[in-house]
């Protein structure tokens, strides 16, 4: 990949967390859809991920991925498990969501198939690839 | 340095503002759609939906409320008020929308106090007393008290009910029905949380006191 082209992952992968941090609080504060317990610690992951690359773009961190890096893989972690739940893969009974709302009630099917934790699985595989792709680049930058 | 700072402020500006102008259409968009209520069978109002005011009232406020939430008691004495304040003009129709451990039982109960024609006093002691029976957000469980069957009982003799009969009708489980059906009503309507108001049909979508009130005062200025 052409070297202008792969300094551009940090922006498109602050700009995913971004859309991925404002569209989840849009599902929850604005359409009122209350989050399940699997999708708050997905938060917990996704959003500190908007001020740690934000601040790696500022000050041209190279070792931004070591810090962004174990949030993305926490997050898909959980994503993916979230989804096999979701899609019926591990039977629900397994399902840590005692309170409020089910980790599998499907609140949102777009075109048939877009759902939120698929949404969420999305947005960790992007900004993973994003994150392993540029540091290649960005720590031969640096050395 | 001042480089990234310029794009990422443009980006983040450009995703904050395109969200703000999107959440206000989207309210507006919600609210602005009026769901058939005059039928009184449908799924905002059922033939034996609880229902407070003149039935030609020009103003249906439909409220999916739950005995056991907390916002639904803060609310209730406001929702009381407004009734007498548009004299004449407004209607209350509630529904169930149980989502606490205790909500159905209450729920229960209210309706069986309503068959002795107590419905509202009961459901105001309910809220009153709410405290002692019901879930508190935020706050450690309180030490083991009464159950709440016993406690129902007890106000329903304070408001002068025949607890026996009441004791009978909830045990009969006569009610379940009519609380299923209308949580699944207020599913179908998108209803997740409580309470959650519709004003003519169009749904309450930014929750406050002012809202509420302009949205009706809007409704009778179409009237």
């Amino acid at each position: 990949m052409p070297v202008i082209r792969r300094s551009v992952l940090p922006y498109l992968a602050w700009v995913i967390a971004l859309l991925a941090t404002v569209g989840s609080l849009f599902f929850s504060e604005v359409m009122g859809l209350p989050p399940c317990m699997l999708c708050w610690y997905q938060r917990i992951a996704m959003y500190p991920l908007v001020i740690i690359i934000g601040i790696g773009i500022i000050t041209r961190d190279g070792r931004m991925k070591y810090y962004a890096l174990p949030l993305t893989l926490i997050g898909l972690t959980i994503s993916i498990y979230h989804n096999l739940l979701y899609y019926g893969i591990f039977p629900e009974s397994i399902a840590p969501c005692a309170q409020g709302i089910s980790c599998t009630s499907r609140q949102i099917e777009w075109l048939g198939f877009i759902t939120i934790p698929l949404m969420a699985l999305a947005a960790f595989i992007a900004l993973t690839l994003c994150l392993l792709l540029h540091t290649t680049e960005k720590e031969r930058e640096i050395v | 340095m001042k480089k990234q700072i310029k794009i990422l402020t443009l980006i983040g500006a450009v995703v904050v503002i395109a969200t703000i102008i999107g959440a206000s259409y989207y309210r507006k968009s919600i609210q602005s759609e009026r769901r058939p209520f005059a039928s009184n069978d449908g799924p905002l109002v059922r033939p034996d939906s609880p229902t407070l005011g003149p039935a030609n009232a020009p103003v249906t406020l439909v409220e999916f409320l739950d005995p056991e939430c907390e916002t639904c008691r803060t609310f209730n004495p406001f929702i009381k008020q407004m009734l007498k304040d548009y004299d004449g003009k407004l209607r209350l129709v509630v529904r169930y929308m149980p989502l606490h451990p205790n909500s159905r039982l209450a729920a229960a109960y209210t309706e069986a106090a309503g068959e002795q024609g107590k419905y509202w006093e009961m459901q105001e002691v309910m809220f009153r007393r709410q405290p002692e029976w019901g879930e508190r957000h935020g706050q450690p469980s309180s030490t083991p008290q009464e159950p709440p069957a016993v406690l129902f009982d007890r106000y329903a003799a304070e408001i002068g009910l025949d607890v026996e009969q009441l004791r009978n009708s909830v045990a009969q489980n006569k009610f379940a029905s009519k609380i299923d059906r209308d949580q699944k009503d207020g599913q179908s309507l998108g209803v997740a949380r409580t309470p959650t108001f519709f004003v003519n049909g169009r749904q309450l979508m930014r929750f406050s006191k002012e809202n509420l009130k302009a949205l009706i005062d809007e409704e009778l200025k179409n009237e």
